[in-house]
């Protein structure tokens, strides 16, 4: 191919970028397959620990009935029923005794275990009935007598053993849908001693005692974003702005190599200036930068639901991301290009580079969002240029945002490129380095 | 000849007068008021011991170190005056091998004649018959990495004639390879200088290219201890049997003060 006179260097730094990039397979492992796995496996962690599916955490519940009883079956079912539980009555292949229930959760064998003490169902019975008879009494039927009822006919407690290590909210779970259990069924006692039926369903969850509450996504000017935030819209995105910016480390390396070996020198002793040495490298390394993004982006759409997850969709205005993608590319490529000519070794490129953009993910909300963070460390997020990226992407796939939404973002990260670049340049030509 | 402003007509192909350098944490300068001259189709060798000041005269010559005192032209172009006009005219082989070891030598020469905006056919006739001219034709396409020692000399020599420059820098070109990959660049320079082009040899290993150079000079702690041909030098230091005992004899241990007394060229800022 011919080149006019004044873009030939240019057309030979890419060249040789290109040549020098495909070459070393280290290199290569680093931008293309460790997001690609670290996409992967997050994706797949966060599913199982955040998403809001029935089926997505389970927590493995063993049940020592010794009780046998109507109320014992209807708390079991309906423990069983419940999407984040799964009923276990049997362990090493026999039905446990009481302690050996207790042993298997101690051992961490298993995440929690309900004894159902002997005679349960019937003292429950008991106990509704007696409570009623009391408030009849008393002329007031929602007023009982604890005093009466507790002291002369104790309820054998119910006895829930968990372990130490299972998450706080599904803690929380068990002893909810327990205590529910156990209330609806005296509810209904109540209700049958009056001569009232209660209709199938009533006191079941999911319903707001009559309210009318309606959900909505908040979307740009009131337009339709994605059908549900998933794992996989936030996760695409959030690994394509790391792997982006983790090019700083590759390309920082690449730049302190050239300049020890001296092939730096060597080049910049022919017609062509250290502006259009790093312009090469920033042309190949930001072609880099949209591959990676369309590579990540094709895994979110194909690999992602073979494992279950959602598939990526790209928003309602999948051409606004294009802008994104250049901004992000020449944001990343010119803080490696800053952190190759300030860097004085290849350790410390490698490591101060690759330590900085872990740090500015995590702030950015990469690795986990924003929301959750504490609130002064929130404050620090908008200084991530990670986050502008990240925010401008979930504008588009999540949120419906257009060109004009994406705007303030995509400015700002050719501002920090400008920043970058220049301050790259200014450097070298101060310090000669 | 004194220094063309235009670069186009010049005698001298390097002339330099007075150099002083400083680098900003020395404890002493690297170059301490140096002058001399180099003429065109010269064969020069510049002889010192490590840190004598050699590499940091040709980065100044080629353009890789400015802040000096003195004057210094190549080409007939004061480097005062810039140094872009220079830059297609003149070619380095440094100490070190300045190449991309994971490219191929052939993809190495078309790299650096790119950067002379060399392209095209007229490109790959310049790399082939670079690659002829240091006989890497056959290991053209082996990556350097895997090239011998004496072959990565060769592509590192190769690489600094793809654009024709008119002289060229060779800063210890020979540094740590065996006799007989030094004999091959030494006849390939000779060669090359044969055809007119100008050579500036910076060593301090000289008993196989003392016979090759046309003017020695010996350098030590920034300044010039001789100057001139090797008969000159003989003439003027009969007691030493070749270049490499008068080197010894002004660097090493020997009395300078009997030796370097009679200036082989006193009045061309000759012996300091």
């Amino acid at each position: 191919m011919k080149h006019s006179p004044a873009t030939q260097p240019l057309s030979a730094i890419v060249t040789k970028d290109l040549l020098c990039l495909c070459r070393d397979k280290a290199g290569l492992t680093v931008l293309f397959i460790m997001p690609l796995a670290l996409l992967l496996v997050m994706a797949l962690v966060q599913n199982a620990v955040i998403s809001s599916g029935p089926r997505s955490v389970r927590s493995e519940l063993l049940v020592v009935d010794r009780d046998g009883g109507a109320l014992a079956a209807e708390i079991v079912g309906s423990v069983a029923s419940n999407g984040y539980y799964t009923v276990r009555r049997e362990i090493g292949g026999g039905i446990p005794t009481s302690e050996l229930a207790r042993s298997a959760v101690l051992h961490g064998d298993i995440h929690a275990c309900l004894i159902i003490p002997r005679g349960f169902s019937e003292a429950v019975s008991r106990h509704s009935m007696k409570r009623d008879m009391a408030a009849d009494a008393s002329g007031d039927p929602g007023e009982s007598t604890p005093e009466t009822t507790s002291v002369s006919d104790p309820v054998p407690p119910l006895e829930i053993i968990l372990d130490p290590t299972l998450p706080g909210a599904l803690r929380e779970g068990y002893l909810n849908v327990l205590s529910r259990l156990v209330l609806l069924h005296e509810v209904r006692a109540t209700f049958l001693a009056m001569g009232v039926e209660l209709p199938a369903g009533a006191g079941d969850a999911g319903r707001y005692g009559g309210l009318d509450i309606r959900i909505e996504d908040g979307t740009f000017s009131g337009r339709k974003g994605t059908d549900m935030p998933t794992v996989t819209q936030q996760n695409v995105p959030a690994w394509t702005m790391f792997a982006m910016f983790f090019i700083v480390v590759p390309l920082a390396t690449q730049m302190i190599r050239e300049r020890n070996d001296g092939t730096l020198r060597r080049s910049l002793v022919a017609p062509v200036g250290y502006v259009s040495l790093v312009t090469g490298k920033i042309l190949v390394y930001g072609m880099v930068c949209v591959a990676q993004f369309i590579l990540l982006c094709a895994a979110g759409m194909t690999v992602l639901p073979w494992f279950g997850l959602a598939s990526l969709t790209l928003g309602a205005h999948p051409g606004a991301i294009v802008p994104v993608v250049v901004a992000a590319a020449l944001a990343a490529c010119g803080f490696g290009v800053l952190i190759g000519t300030v860097a004085r070794s290849h350790v410390q490129a490698s490591s101060f580079g690759a330590v900085v953009v872990i740090i500015l993910a995590a702030i950015g909300g990469v690795m986990v969002p924003v929301y959750v963070m504490p609130h002064y460390l929130r404050e620090f997020s908008v200084i991530s240029p990670l986050s502008w990226g990240l925010n401008a992407f979930l504008d588009v796939f999540m949120r419906g945002g257009s060109l004009a939404d994406v705007l303030p973002e995509t400015c700002g990260l050719l501002g920090f490129f400008v920043f970058t670049f220049t301050g790259a340049i200014f450097h070298r030509k101060r310090c000669g380095r | 000849m004194g220094i063309d402003a235009t670069g186009t007509d010049w005698v001298n192909a390097i002339e330099v007068r007075n150099l002083v350098k400083h680098y900003p944490h020395g404890t002493r300068p690297a170059l301490k008021g140096l002058s001399l001259q180099v003429a065109k189709g010269d064969f020069f060798g510049l002889l010192g011991k490590n840190g004598a000041g050699k590499t940091t005269l040709v980065s100044i010559l080629c353009g890789m170190l400015d802040e000096y005192e003195g004057s210094a032209a190549v080409a007939g172009c004061d480097l005062a005056q810039g140094f872009d006009p220079i830059r297609s005219r003149i070619g380095i082989v440094p100490q070190n091998l300045a190449l991309y070891e994971d490219l191929t030598p052939r993809e190495n020469l078309a790299y650096f004649g790119g950067l002379y905006r060399l392209q095209g056919a007229v490109l790959r006739e310049r790399v082939a018959e670079c690659l002829r001219m240091t006989n890497l034709e056959t290991r053209a396409d082996t990556r350097v990495s895997r090239l011998s020692g004496g072959m990565q000399r060769l592509a590192n020599l190769a690489a600094a004639l793809v654009h024709k420059p008119e002289i060229l820098f060779l800063d210890e070109p020979t540094l740590g390879i065996d006799v007989h990959a030094r004999k091959d660049i030494i006849e390939v320079l000779a060669q090359l200088n044969r055809q007119g082009m100008t050579l500036l040899f910076t060593t301090h290993y000289m008993g196989e290219v003392q016979d090759y150079f046309s003017k020695v000079a010996i350098i030590d702690e920034g300044a010039l201890l001789a100057h001139g041909s090797i008969p000159e030098l003989r003439a003027a230091y009969p007691r030493c049997r070749d270049l490499e005992e008068l080197f010894f004899t002004l660097t090493g241990g020997h009395d300078k003060n009997d030796e370097a007394a009679p200036a082989v060229f006193p009045g061309k800022g000759g012996a300091a």
